[in-house]
Parts: C-alpha cells; sequence; structure tokens
C-alpha cells in the first residue's frame, strides 16, 4: 500500500456517489416525462456499483516503500469502487385517462413513468450520507498523516 | 525479532562487508541524488495540484474531488518532504557541534 492509496479509495468512492445522486437527480427531473428518447415514457435509471482494483504503482506518488521486497505481492491492492453500469428499471409505466394529450394512445391513456418522489428523495439522502462518509474517512487519513509527519518535528 | 537479523543489516557491524567489499554490490546513492530526486517527485505532485487548482477557478473542472485529492496530496507530500530536511539539517548540525 502506498502513502496515497487511502485517498484513491476514498475518492473513488465520492466519484460513484456523485454519478448516483446525478442518476437520482435525472429520475426527479423526469418524473413526469411522457416522451423519451424512444418515444416511450422515461424509465426510471439506477446506478450498479462494482469494486475496481487501483493499481496504478508507483506512477505518481512517492511511496514511501522501504522495503521493496515485501511490495511485490497484489494481496494489499487497494480497492475502490466503480460505476459498472446504468441500468433501466423494468417496471411497467403508470397509465392515466388524459385523452387530449399529445402522447396519448389510441384508447386515450397517456404512459408515466413509475417514479414516486418519496423513494427518490430518500435515494437522494442516503447518496448524499455515503459520499459524506467518503469525506469524513478522507478527513481521518489526511490528520493521521498530519500527525504523523509532526512527529518528525522538534 | 532477533537482535541478530538487525545486526546483520547494520553494515557498519559486519565485519565482512567493511574489509572485504563485494565487487557487485551496488553503488549506493549519495544524498544529494536522493534529495534531488525526491524533490522532483515532490515537485511534480505541486504542478498537478497548480493544474488542478486552475482547473477549479476557471470552472472546467469535471471531477472536483479528485482535483482536492491531488492539491492534498501535494500538501502532504511538501510538508513530508520539509520535515525530512529539517531532520537531516539538524543531525548535521548536531555532527558540527560535537566537541574533538
Amino acid at each position: 500500500m502506498g502513502f496515497f492509496d487511502g485517498y484513491d479509495i476514498t475518492t473513488s468512492g465520492m466519484s460513484a456517489q456523485r454519478t448516483r445522486i446525478n442518476i437520482v437527480s435525472a429520475n426527479i427531473a423526469n418524473a413526469q416525462t411522457t416522451h423519451g428518447k424512444d418515444g416511450e415514457a422515461y424509465k426510471k435509471q439506477n446506478v450498479v456499483f462494482e469494486e475496481i482494483l487501483l493499481n496504478k504503482q508507483n506512477s505518481n506518488s512517492p511511496s514511501m516503500s522501504l522495503d521493496s521486497k515485501n511490495n511485490t505481492s497484489s494481496m494489499h491492492m487497494p480497492i475502490g469502487v466503480g460505476i459498472k453500469e446504468i441500468v433501466e428499471s423494468k417496471q411497467d409505466h403508470i397509465l392515466k385517462f388524459e385523452p387530449n394529450h399529445p402522447d396519448a394512445n389510441k384508447d386515450g391513456y397517456v404512459a408515466y413513468p413509475n417514479i414516486n418522489p418519496v423513494i427518490e428523495m430518500t435515494d437522494l439522502i442516503e447518496a448524499m450520507r455515503s459520499y459524506e462518509a467518503n469525506l469524513s474517512a478522507f478527513q481521518t487519513q489526511k490528520t493521521m498523516d498530519n500527525k504523523t509527519i509532526d512527529l518528525l518535528k522538534g | 525479532m532477533k537482535i541478530g537479523e538487525i545486526a546483520h543489516q547494520i553494515k557498519g557491524l559486519n565485519s565482512d562487508k567493511l574489509f572485504n567489499k563485494p565487487q557487485n554490490e551496488k553503488v549506493e546513492e549519495s544524498f544529494t541524488e536522493v534529495l534531488n530526486k525526491s524533490l522532483t517527485e515532490v515537485n511534480k505532485t505541486q504542478l498537478d495540484a497548480y493544474n488542478a487548482m486552475e482547473q477549479i477557478a476557471t470552472g472546467k473542472v469535471d471531477n472536483l474531488q479528485a482535483a482536492v485529492q491531488k492539491i492534498e496530496e501535494a500538501e502532504l507530500s511538501l510538508k513530508l518532504a520539509l520535515e525530512v530536511k529539517n531532520k537531516a539539517l539538524s543531525a548535521y548540525k548536531e555532527v558540527m557541534r560535537m566537541q574533538v
């Protein structure tokens, strides 16, 4: 593990949660969208996370390794989080009877996205809390490193 | 930990290496070279951080957390380099103050 690997991990978490917030925001914004990109109503999107190996070995960070012979094993590879894919929900649309709507079908029903704003809001809060948790981890590591460097003083 | 292993690693205590130096042993880097190399690395992190700061200031940043990470890394690198330098200098001064 290098000196700065912890920061890479927390930053990957922050990036992932930021993407999730963007997706949830898109869901909230399009909660009433009846005309999507393929002519159908908008479908709710979900983010799928995956773990990624952050193996940028001694590319930029001065990795203060005192014993280089123990550093070759891949066991200590830092594992961050990344976005695997963004999937569309398979839930059916909600049909409302609005015959005068331009997107109404031949029976006069309009397909609305199956999005519950309350669920989206709780998702948003959860993503924000996760982001803050990663931020706290970053801050903790920074405090630790600062205190360790202070050890050299005096 | 065995004390014998430590003694083995300290070259001064190992009389074999002290008297007949093996030819294949790689040349030790001088302190100047080490300092130069690490300063170059620290400078690189500083340049990265300046880049990130510029991106934040001009609004071109597409990954805020990565930019902040670069800046923090640069700060810590510089701090560590500074403390190591201070330590080396104080050791030198300590030697110079020695009574002969």
